[in-house]
């Protein structure tokens, strides 16, 4: 007994001492403003120039790029104030006075020039997006020439693969890289996290907020648990059925904006039975969309049409994709289909209409077998696969039925990187093999087309010829949307996902 | 199974009732048609996510399925693959075992090398790999849960044939002229049952676990068919808003795997005299220690 009294005895000690410690910690942290964040995602490095790495620096305020998208889809100027363009070909931007890298070093034109080349030679699709043959730096002035005429040149720099990084700071650009945003890195892990610090000499401003951490939490629950234990203050989208316990509780904020994330319901034309307009419509028809945006709650909002409600690519005009059952039946009927041994599931040639759908994002699991419970109503079988990659699928490496899949629509801010890569014909994304004529010229002419309303116009055009084709189904829009605890102000939701972290954030 | 089992597992309340639960649980899937409510494929988006009601007694899931008829459907899913499994890998286990002990020599080296080499890799890394490799679904979960599950009842087998080849009584027997066939059936089969009854009970729940495991890591049952371990891997998204989502599934499987692990032990105890024995002299020895 007297051992074990001990023992307690010795317990209790350490765990004040450990108590004790833990003050001590907190009172020296007090006097800095430290701001936890989390991120659904990240990259393999921090070199903005690598894959989709960009999108993980533009989200924790790194880097940034010259030209900007804000909520409205605009494009507003960042690093460079003003722009022209000089002639078809060419591109004069002027770089802002006072913009400097995170060791001190102003941003000139040589130094934007360095780093477009680099982000060129080091990812193919920064050549194929913007066109960029050559680069001029005239002082504080860069000049881009392109390969042809590309209106959507301005919206393609806007990617984050775009962010402006000293390519002479001589550091290790996958963990620290010397850029010009809001936030410098300290340390970095993979897929752990991002210790950052303010920029004091921030062009626009600096935060307000001292220190940074940025966690990656891939599972949406788990981001939420985090910060109603208060580990973190500030993180991007959590699942919706938490979301509803967010925002019964004032102690949390929810700021939210309908993205620019659609996901899509891909077909192939190879398939007997998909390369039929009245069956694909019929699939279209036989979702109701209404109770998808009930079941998966206020993430997601209703979608049918290629480019969300938000945006100014004639949303209301369209006709839309709508929920019809008794179209699809009779579209159904119209191919030739009928449910002759009475299971349910119609046939045509003595074939059932059972199709696999191939998806990778185990969260759709719900949403799909909710498709799958409608369109069985119709009498169409779908079958689900979750798969670990659709990238061969969409690239058309290898067969497939359906593949349901989230595209960044206006991952730009424009319409037409969605179109380009997805469905013109022999397209990088094209796995479903679709073709038609009317579509690559209207892509084609939205290359051309520089003025903003025409632009519309002609997107608009493209929309009706997708839906008129029922190439594909715009299932849902996601809606983009942050959380934070009552600790956080100014946070503003944009549509646009690969930003997050800005200079204006402050904390209570 | 001689009499004198039969009438002290009827003296035994502990494992009468257990053996009644068990049946239960079996029956229950089994039954579904009838037992269960409601199409557990019957969406209800008017319904969805309620914790319950007179209709849906144990609430409904996120597309408004009732959760009782899947739980009652996902029973059946379960319930047949574990059962498949675990006759499957006690019949091959068990032939393995008793060709190894009572052949003996290059055959039993043989054999027993090849038990050793896949107990030497973790089971559920084999299977989850085998899985992988075979595709998802239920079929290659049966498969793959088979290929890994046998090497106990071979090795527990071989050593007990290997005792009770020793015995005299096999010794008579063989001398009395019976056939290698008719020894093994008559004298060697008797012996060995009773111990791999246990195992084989037990067996049941460490294998619905181990199916479980796989659902829930999406390798297995595929939507929409209702599965316990797909249940709680698609309920776990919904633990703070829904929460009977994963804890029906979740207590339908613990049910399970105590109940057929205590049957298990129950069984042993019947079977069993030597433990018995030694439990008892356990206990006297614990009472002589307290009272010194």
């Amino acid at each position: 007994m007297a051992g074990n009294r001990i023992t307690a005895i010795l317990l209790t000690t350490a765990m004040c001492a450990s108590l004790l410690g833990g003050t001590a910690a907190t009172v020296q942290a007090a006097d800095e403003v430290h701001l936890n964040a989390a991120l659904y995602w990240f990259g393999t490095s921090l070199d903005p120039h690598k894959e989709y790495d960009g999108w993980t620096t533009s989200r924790a305020g790194i880097t940034e790029t010259l030209v900007t998208v804000n909520e409205n889809y605009e494009l507003v100027p960042l690093l460079a104030d003003s722009w022209e363009q000089t002639d078809e070909t060419t591109w004069n931007l002027h770089i802002r006075e006072g913009a400097a890298f995170h060791n001190g070093k102003a941003v000139d034109g040589e130094a934007v020039k360095k780093s477009f080349e680099r982000a060129m030679e080091l990812q193919d699709r920064a050549v194929t997006s913007s066109h960029i043959e050559s680069i001029e730096a005239d002082g504080q002035n860069v000049i881009f020439h392109t390969s042809d005429l590309n209106a959507a040149f301005l919206a393609s720099i806007t990617e984050p693969l775009f962010s402006v990084i000293d390519v002479d700071a001589g550091t290790d650009f996958e963990s620290q890289p010397i850029a010009t945003g809001p936030f410098m890195v300290k340390d970095f892990e993979v897929d752990t996290f991002i210790e950052m610090e303010s920029y004091d000499d921030y062009w626009n401003g600096a935060s307000s907020i001292d220190t940074v951490t940025v966690k990656c939490v891939a599972d949406d629950n788990t981001r939420s648990l985090l910060l109603q234990s208060g580990e973190i203050d500030l993180g991007q989208r959590v699942a919706d059925t938490d979301l509803k316990i967010l925002e019964a509780d004032p102690k949390y904020q929810i700021f939210k904006t309908l993205g620019a994330r659609t996901r899509i319901m891909v077909f192939n034309y190879m398939n007997e039975f998909l390369a039929d307009r009245n069956v694909r419509k019929a699939i279209a028809d036989s979702i109701n969309y209404d109770a998808l945006v009930t079941i998966l709650g206020e993430s997601v909002g209703v979608a049918g049409a290629p480019y969300p409600s938000s945006s100014p690519y004639g949303y209301d005009e369209l006709d839309k994709q709508s929920y019809n059952p008794e179209e699809a039946a009779a579209l159904l009927e119209e191919a030739g289909f009928a449910d002759t041994d009475g299971d349910g599931i119609v046939e045509k040639d003595g074939k059932a209409l059972s199709l696999t759908i191939n998806y990778a994002n185990a969260n759709y699991t719900v949403m799909l077998e909710a498709i799958q419970a409608m369109a069985k109503n119709t009498g169409i079988d779908l079958q689900l696969n979750l798969v670990d990659s659709i990238m061969e699928m969409t690239q058309g490496q290898t067969t497939f039925d359906i593949v349901v899949t989230n595209w960044q629509v206006l991952s730009t801010g424009d319409p037409q990187w969605f179109v380009d890569s997805q469905f013109k014909t022999g397209a990088a994304n094209n796995g479903g093999h679709y073709s038609n004529p009317d579509l690559d010229a209207l892509a084609d002419k939205l290359a051309r087309t520089t003025d903003v309303t025409e632009r519309q116009n002609v997107t608009i055009e493209i929309e009706k010829v997708l839906l008129e084709d029922c190439t594909a189904v715009f299932v849902v829009g996601e809606t983009n949307f942050v959380v934070a605890n009552d600790k956080v102000s100014n946070v503003k939701p944009y549509p646009i996902d690969y930003y997050f972290l800005d200079n204006g954030i402050t904390m209570n | 199974m001689n009499k004198y089992i039969v009438k002290k597992a009827l003296k035994t309340p502990q494992f009468m009732i257990l053996l009644i639960l068990a049946i239960i649980l079996i029956l229950i899937p089994v039954l579904a048609p009838w037992t269960a409510p409601h199409d557990p494929l019957q969406d209800d988006f008017a319904n969805f996510m309620i914790p319950y009601s007179k209709e849906y007694p144990l609430g409904t899931d996120q597309l408004g399925r009732c959760i009782l008829s899947r739980l009652i459907w996902g029973g059946r899913t379960s319930m047949l693959v574990v059962f498949v499994v675990v006759a499957v890998t006690a019949l091959f286990g068990i032939v393995m075992g008793i060709t190894a002990g009572y052949v003996g020599g290059w055959v039993d080296t043989l054999l027993s090398r090849f038990t050793d080499i896949v107990v030497a890799i973790p089971s559920t890394v084999f299977v989850i790999a085998l899985v992988s490799v075979l595709g998802q679904g239920l079929k290659n979960t049966i498969i793959a849960m088979c290929l890994v599950g046998w090497t106990e009842y071979m090795r527990v087998t071989r050593a007990l044939v290997m005792s009770i080849k020793e015995n005299t009584f096999t010794e008579e027997a063989r001398l009395g002229g019976l056939s290698r066939g008719m020894l093994i059936h008559r004298t060697i089969v008797p012996n060995i049952m009773p111990y791999l009854l246990v195992n084989i009970t037990q067996d049941i729940g460490a294998n619905l676990l181990t199916l479980s495991g796989l659902s829930l890591l999406g390798l297995s049952s595929q939507p929409p068919a209702p599965e316990w371990g797909f249940m709680l891997s698609q309920g776990r998204q919904y633990i703070q808003a829904a929460p009977w989502l994963i804890l029906y599934p979740g207590l339908a499987i613990v049910l399970n795997v105590v109940i057929f692990n205590l049957l298990g032990d129950s069984l042993r105890d019947i079977l069993d005299p030597r433990y018995e024995k030694a439990k008892r002299k356990r206990r006297k020895l614990k009472k002589w220690l307290e009272t010194e």
